[in-house]
């Protein structure tokens, strides 16, 4: 008999004791609630910041608000709400409150609001508008921010146009750009371009508004692809035409950090740009010398009042905060006029409350913050839509404008397909959430994965038992042995039981059951059949990640087994210093993949890039300046040529599986007179057959999971010609909160792998 | 020149240039995997003006240290450090404590299951990470693990399957009479394992050791979906931060690359103390795989 009772005492015991180590009091902080509150602001925008939270820590004694820096907000937010332990309060930006709300991750603030003095009339139109969706207040606005025209007066009046007067229309905009645009006398490179679309390149998405058009109808249509739209990007295209886009780009690479004296506009390398009233702070830091305007961006359309793009910082709630009440009252207290006028002064912005008293305008460093202030007025100044898809919106559109940007689409192709997807997706969310408000929440959801673990510890224990009675019948006579090393061997193992149900089999399970369900942790799964399955199939990134995989996959494996094939057998010729070559050969595989995707983007920069200087160097000057991770069709070989770059690993592999080639078979082979290249052909592949097939296996599972390169340097793009499936799951799961769709992906993913290695064994098993 | 046959010992003695042909492939191929390591150290001791220069600058004009002191400034750097360095660590001794104990059970103790259960840890080798990443999120969630350190090191105190099958298979070298001789002598399964096994396999369980250092020094997926504040970042994912800070048009590419040094210094000196084990390590590793 198989005493079953000590392996499950042994087992919950064990996950007892190991749940309860997990768990820690958290120590409260003296008297005072202390309110965590989480923000992107480094720097001088820091600074400012802390100095009306101290104001308001010493104001009172009841609350304590402390100030945490933190990169990447809103991707830490999510996941830290979706992880059951968000801040306080959030910094986010306007622009994120209507995905945040439809997540359910935000505490809606009317609760809060109602019956005090935050109201409408309080702030702009355009900054009370943006924090509200679906009816409901989210967020309340900190610093704001607003677009306008800087100009360089010096290159100006260097180029004959007057340094007072900034173009008025669009065609005064590009007639001065021709003027002001320069080129280097002997190479006839860029050097200097008058107005270019992509710097700063955050807003590549709002060109159409200098046009008349808008990004959507307010209430349920994409309106990218409108007639005003396309002519504005066409505007857009004419510049890409006129300069070739290879050289713009390269002139782009040869910009410093923004923040800097590098800075494309600092070092007067774009006389004019489309800029936010930061460009002040930057300005007065590095070049204080320059001389400099600003004014509403011209527009196509005649006798329009300004138009301008208004973006905001926001404080948010998150859901799950501790002290919502505590940090409610913060938030109150940055609405105040005083406070609020602190901040945007401290961080040289405009403000966003309709009262601006007369110290602010005096005190202010940024010359033309009367021109900033009345532009946030001007009824045409626009907010980003309210709208739950923005994210993968402005990922279209950002998508649309390189297209545009690089030639490789007519403007109204471009917005075609970008409206199109956003579109579909917007709708496809919709009816996705009314399936999903149509079905109740199941107790089995939660069930089926422990249900299923059951079903795998009963075949386990009858597939042992079977094993066991075997194994007594080998052994009759002395069963006892059997028996007493059952509870020392489950002891041995209990560490890996507890670890494979709870980190393996759980996961597993539970991503079986969740693939059939729509999950964003924040809400209950509800049970949707095989929707995620049937989204996926007409999920046109899902393909395009899928194909860039499968590019990178066939190019990548095979190069590197032969390029590491290659140095180990030249290493295994045993000249002196085999060994220290081994070593340089194999030091890259140590590298941090993190620390060679930097010095990799630093080597193909395409304007400082030292591979350019080489390459020009040996061919002459014939080639220069390859734009390599900046345009799609260079982009994924150089990808795949950097990662040929640490086969170092499976350099040692082979070569130890080299060593072990027994010497007889070469000695008789030199006898017979083969020639190098029979006895590597005959005789060491053969012989390391084993190894290439098992690092061809590893290989496969390694290069379809390929995430961390291409998401530091390349990010998917340009044009999403590096967009890897990973890449696509991660940002469905921990970005868009879509879990049940990323663990779709996950299975998709597994049987891929599975076909794979199925093949190569198959293959290898047939060789042998 | 070494004595030992190889596919490439006739020609070289009928033509002795081959033997150049080697070597001047060698010395260009180090130069290659070399180079990118060595432009790293070089633009992290410019200045910012001499990173943006053409032709470029190979050697700085002068060395300039500051930038390092800078970085450091910046960014909590030591925080990183310690952060890593303790995952790292931890790490490293739970995989080799748990998986060395469980191999040495699935080898050497005869107890009803084990197959079934061994083999069973080999199928879940063949399940890729994004499968477990959604629901093991949930795990650590509802453990309140997000946002710490926990998530990167604890279950490495469960054993790791892949290691566990690497040290049994060495284990299954250890010649069982030496453990029956203990037996007879009324020794316990645990003494035996420390007296016997752990001794004798001390070079594997240094590779698995290593690996497990290096794989959690490095690893960029996990430190991004756990980790939350700046304060408990990882050096990869603190440098991803900091250059993730500066996208835009431009980067600060001699602050990028001291951090990148400092990021990757660590490794390269711990391998050139362990080099001689870990390569034999490796070659040990190979002919067990195989």
């Amino acid at each position: 008999m198989l005493p079953a009772s000590p392996r499950l005492l042994v087992l919950l015991v064990f996950l007892a004791a190991w749940m309860g180590s997990g768990r820690m009091a958290k120590a409260a902080d003296g008297e005072r609630v202390r309110v965590l509150y989480w923000e992107k602001w480094r720097g001088f925008e820091k600074d400012a910041m802390q100095a009306v939270v101290d104001d308001y820590n010493r104001a009172q004694d009841r609350i304590f608000v402390e100030y945490v820096a933190v990169s990447d907000i809103r991707t830490k937010t999510l996941i830290a709400t979706a992880g059951g332990d968000p801040p306080d309060i959030a910094g986010l930006a306007d622009e994120m409150i209507d995905d945040f709300a439809d997540k359910n991750a935000l505490l809606p603030l009317e609760t809060f609001t109602s019956g005090t003095a935050i109201v409408a009339e309080r702030y702009l139109p355009v900054y009370w508008d943006m924090v509200h969706y679906r009816g409901h207040l989210w967020a309340l606005p900190t610093a704001p921010v607003i677009g306008a025209l800087h100009w360089n007066k010096d290159l100006f009046r260097e180029a004959g146009l007057d340094p007072e007067k900034p173009p008025r229309s669009i065609a005064e905009l590009d007639e001065f750009s021709k003027k002001l645009t320069r080129r280097n006398k002997s190479t006839g490179q860029l050097e200097i371009m008058g107005f270019l679309h992509s710097e700063p390149g955050h807003w590549p998405q709002i060109w159409g508004y200098f046009f008349g058009g808008e990004l959507w109808d307010g209430s349920d249509r994409i309106t990218f692809d409108s007639p005003a739209n396309i002519r504005a990007y066409e505007w857009v295209q004419s510049y890409a035409r006129d300069y070739g886009p290879a050289e713009l780009q390269t002139l782009r690479s040869s910009f410093g950090p923004v923040s800097s004296a590098q800075n494309a506009f600092l070092s007067g390398k774009v006389a004019m740009a489309l800029q936010g009233i930061w460009m002040a702070n930057f300005i007065a830091t590095y070049n204080p010398k320059m001389h400099w305007g600003a004014a509403p961006f011209p527009s196509a359309v005649e006798g329009s009042e300004p138009i301008a793009l208004a973006n905001a910082d926001v404080l948010v709630i998150p859901r799950g905060a501790r002290h919502p009440r505590e940090a409610f009252s913060f938030l109150a207290y940055m609405a105040e006029q005083k406070p609020l006028e602190k901040l945007c002064l401290g961080q040289s912005k405009n403000s966003p409350l309709a009262d601006v008293s007369p110290e602010f305008f005096a005190h202010h460093k940024n010359p033309y913050i009367r021109m900033f202030q009345d532009l946030a007025k001007s009824p045409k100044t626009v907010h980003f839509p309210n709208m739950s898809v923005w994210q993968q919106y402005r990922f279209e559109a950002y998508n649309a404008f390189e297209r545009i940007w690089l030639l490789q689409a007519t403007p109204a192709q471009a917005l075609r397909d970008a409206t199109e997807r956003a579109q579909r997706a917007w709708d496809r969310e919709r009816e996705r959430r009314n399936r999903v408000d149509e079905t109740p929440p199941s107790p089995w959801i939660g069930r089926a994965p422990v249900l299923l673990i059951a079903a795998i510890a009963a075949i386990v224990f009858a597939l042992a038992r079977r094993e066991h009675t075997r194994t007594k019948a080998l052994t009759a006579g002395k069963p006892a042995r059997a028996n007493a090393s059952l509870v020392k061997g489950l002891l041995f193992v209990s560490p890996w039981i507890g670890g494979l149900v709870v980190f393996v089999l759980y996961p597993i399970t539970s991503s079986v059951v969740l693939s059939f369900c729509d999950y964003s942790v924040l809400s209950e799964a509800r049970f949707v059949g095989l929707l995620n399955y049937h989204d996926l199939l007409g999920d046109e990134l899902f393909w395009t990640a899928l194909k860039n995989t499968a590019y990178y996959a066939c190019l990548a494996l095979p190069l590197g087994l032969s390029t590491a094939f290659f140095w180990a057998l030249i290493l295994s010729s045993n000249v002196r210093g085999a060994g220290i070559y081994r070593t340089f050969i194999f030091l890259p595989s140590l590298t941090p993949l993190v620390a060679s995707a930097m010095v990799w983007l630093w080597i193909y920069n395409a304007q400082y890039g030292v591979l350019n200087h080489l390459l020009s160097f040996v061919t002459f000057g014939l080639v220069h300046h390859v734009p390599w991770l900046k345009e799609a069709r260079y982009a994924m070989p150089s990808l795949i040529f950097m990662s040929l770059w640490s086969v170092g690993h499976t350099v040692v592999i082979m070569m130890a599986a080299m060593q072990e080639v027994p010497t007889a078979l070469y000695e008789a082979a030199d006898i017979d007179g083969a020639t190098l290249w029979q006895k590597v052909r005959h005789i060491t592949v053969p012989m390391i057959t084993p190894v290439l097939y098992f690092n061809t296996i590893l290989g496969i599972i390694q290069v379809v999971q390929v995430f961390a390169t291409p998401f530091i340097m390349t990010k998917g793009g340009p044009t999403r010609s590096t967009y890897f499936y990973s890449m696509y799951l991660y940002e469905n799961a921990f970005v868009f909160l879509r879990m049940g769709y990323a663990c779709a992906m996950a299975w998709i993913l597994f049987l891929v792998i599975l076909a794979l290695t199925g093949l190569a064994m198959r293959f290898a098993r047939s060789e042998a | 020149m070494d004595t030992s046959v190889t596919p490439f010992s006739n020609t070289f003695r009928q033509h002795r240039w081959t033997v150049g042909v080697v070597h001047v492939l060698l010395v260009t191929g180090s130069l290659v995997f070399l180079f990118p390591l060595m432009w790293m150290l070089s633009t992290s001791l410019k200045p910012l003006e001499e990173t943006m220069t053409l032709p470029p600058v190979w050697v700085p004009s002068t060395w300039q240290w500051q930038n390092y002191a800078d970085t450091v400034r910046y960014l909590p750097f030591l925080r990183y450090t310690l952060n890593t360095v303790t995952i790292a660590v931890l790490a490293a001794l739970g995989t080799v404590a748990s998986s060395a104990l469980v191999a040495f059970s699935f080898t050497r103790l005869e107890w009803p299951g084990r197959r079934i259960l061994f083999a069973l840890t080999l199928a879940t080798m063949m399940v890729p990470f994004p499968v477990l990443m959604v629901p093991l999120y949930g795990v650590f969630r509802n453990l309140g693990w997000i946002g710490t350190l926990r998530p990167l090191w604890v279950p490495s105190f469960f054993g790791g399957a892949f290691n566990i099958f690497l040290l049994r298979q060495f284990f299954m070298r250890i010649p069982r009479h030496l453990a029956e001789a203990m037996t007879l002598d009324g020794a316990s399964e645990l003494v035996i394992f420390w007296k016997v096994y752990v001794p004798l396999a001390r070079p594997a369980l240094a590779v698995v050791a290593f690996f497990q250092f290096i794989y959690s020094w490095n690893d960029f997926l996990g430190p991004l979906l756990y980790l939350l504040a700046q304060d408990t970042f990882t050096l990869p994912l603190g440098l991803q931060a900091y250059q993730g800070q500066m996208a835009g048009a431009g980067a600060a590419w001699h602050f990028l690359m001291a951090a990148s040094v400092m990021t990757t210094l660590p490794i390269v000196v711990l391998f050139f103390f362990l080099q001689r084990s870990f390569l034999q390590g490796i070659t040990v590793m190979q002919s067990v795989e195989s």
